[in-house]
């Protein structure tokens, strides 16, 4: 009896019948759709879903970040920021990096909060940005993603008073360590593209981290991309001029530089961790950032 | 460092004389080698591509030896690298502690790579088990002097490895299972593994063939798990 039931707790465990932080079965083999699945059903919703341009009342705006609010049964954290994006006057965009919930069933807690409003004007509830995150889409979560997003793999861009392209951001699905291999092709197709257009900045968004440079988290405690990958992406950003690249993912701030191009890892947002903080942009001819408490 | 390697070299020798019927046993043995590969391989970023490999071990003692190893893939990378092993033999089996560096030119991306890591392992004839850490440091073929940020490193990382043997080592063949962040020329991050099951055969005293088959998953754990490649592997050894 006893070694029965250790069988069945063994296989409870490894199975993901515990539902806890980790889909135990999806480590082994994800159970959402691979990326090339997924980057499918993105494009099938961009093209009934037209990509977005943001107009700003002026060239030098703001922007709010946030990451790994590991929503759960609380959605606190979370809340606060939309509400402190929403009263901003000059932050016309916010971006939350991805692993809005943490397990399975979340996400209606999580989007009672992505939709937190304390005003009225409801303007700029379709400029919250999700980027996926692996947490998003374990235990097969990737359909609830999809019913409320629709779409990983997007870019949006902002548009100056005077008409003019001002910055483009270009988001991506890294939530399984590779971009596979169509969404390899339309990033590559997307950054020649449009490096070509004539914007004052271009970043790439996204979830998991290229580079792990620092020792406390990096190399040790997450996974990433496949090295072939980090390879890959790093040059394709680097040949086509970005300027930044923004991810989440590890939970401790990591900010360092490679070829050119700027790396900032978001720490999390996470109810309760204390302090938690988010990132605030100042976009203008030249970029700069900091970091707020919640 | 040469009083370290000095003293090293006794105590392995005051250790071997302490079990020296354990020569007989299939470790510490060994002879002048060079291996050559073939590779086929496919994944998500390079699609089909093939490599070509070369080792070569140089035994300077039972207790010291060293390996030469060179990749060349029809992907544009290029590694290039080597192994010191100082080891010990034992009645059951054999402790070894390695110290590699590997260096990596990767045309296709502009980047150079280079790995050091020092490990220790123990050998036996169906199990044999390595852990030790490994420091990486990435350079864009075009570093700017200027700009200071020019290059990034993975400083602390985990390098491990677990396999598993049919036969015992002095067995004429065998075939194995394995789990590890790294092969003979990849150096993968603490938490990506790589799942490999090979075979050798040894057709007579001079000449040995054998053939692997490596797969590598993405994303297991902490992301959602796929898979990203797969590498068959055949090839030759030849003993001087």
């Amino acid at each position: 009896m006893k070694k029965i039931t250790y069988i069945i707790l063994t296989v409870c465990l490894l199975t993901g019948c515990t539902k806890g932080n980790f889909d135990w079965a999806g480590m082994w083999n994800g159970q959402s759709p691979y990326t090339n699945v997924r980057f499918d059903h993105s494009m099938e919703y961009n093209q009934t879903h037209p990509f977005k341009t943001i107009p700003v009342s002026q060239n030098n705006y703001r922007i709010y970040v946030c990451t790994d609010t590991h929503i759960d049964s609380t959605n606190r954290n979370l809340t606060k920021f939309v509400n402190l994006y929403h009263h901003d006057p000059n932050c016309p965009i916010a971006i939350h990096l991805g692993d809005m919930v943490n397990a399975d069933g979340n996400y209606p807690k999580m989007i009672e909060a992505w939709y937190a409003d304390d005003r009225t004007d409801k303007s700029k509830w379709d400029t919250l940005f999700p980027v996926v995150g692996n947490h998003d889409i374990y235990y097969g979560q990737w359909t609830e993603y999809r019913k409320y997003f629709g779409t990983a793999t997007y870019w949006f861009d902002t548009q100056g008073p005077s008409g003019e392209k001002l910055d483009l951001f270009i988001v991506f699905d890294s939530s399984n360590g590779t971009l596979q291999t169509k969404q390899m092709k339309w990033l590559k197709n997307v950054l020649q593209t449009k490096s070509k257009e004539g914007y004052r900045h271009i970043i790439a968004v996204t979830h998991t981290n290229l580079f792990f440079p620092y020792s406390a988290h990096g190399s040790g405690a997450n996974a990433g991309f496949a090295l072939e990958e980090t390879y890959e992406i790093a040059d394709l950003l680097a040949k086509n001029k970005i300027e930044m690249y923004w991810c989440g993912h590890e939970h401790a701030r990591e900010l360092y530089k490679f070829n050119g191009i700027e790396f900032i890892t978001v720490s999390t947002l996470q109810d309760p961790v204390s302090p938690a903080y988010y990132m605030v942009v100042e976009m203008g001819e030249n970029i700069s950032y900091h970091f707020e408490k919640i | 460092m040469k009083r370290c390697l000095f003293l090293f070299l006794i105590l392995a020798n005051v250790l071997n004389a302490w079990s020296k019927d354990t020569l007989q046993s299939g470790f510490g043995v060994q002879r002048y080698s060079i291996k050559a590969n073939v590779e086929y391989g496919y994944n998500y970023t390079y699609n089909s591509y093939a490599n070509f490999s070369g080792i070569a071990t140089i035994p300077f003692s039972p207790h010291f030896e060293m390996e030469g190893r060179l990749q060349l893939s029809t992907a544009n990378f290029y590694v290039g690298g080597f192994v010191l092993r100082p080891k010990i033999p034992f009645k059951v089996g054999e402790l070894f502690f390695e110290t590699r560096a590997q260096y990596k030119l990767l045309a296709r991306n502009k980047i150079h790579e280079t790995c050091a890591g020092l490990s220790l392992g123990y050998r036996m004839d169906y199990v044999s088990a390595q852990l030790g850490a490994f420091t990486r440091v990435f350079t864009p073929f075009n570093h700017d002097m200027n700009e200071g940020y020019g290059f990034t490193s993975e400083v602390y990382n985990i390098f491990w490895r677990l396999e598993v043997f049919a036969r015992p080592q002095r067995n004429k063949w065998n075939v194995s299972a394995s789990i590890a962040n790294n092969n003979d020329f990849q150096i993968e991050r603490m938490w990506q593994p790589i799942f490999n099951v090979g075979g050798r055969y040894d057709i007579d005293d001079k000449w040995r063939v054998h053939a692997d088959i490596e797969f590598k998953p993405t994303g297991m754990f902490h992301l959602n798990a796929s898979f990203y490649s797969v590498i068959t592997k055949v090839g030759f050894t030849y003993f001087l």
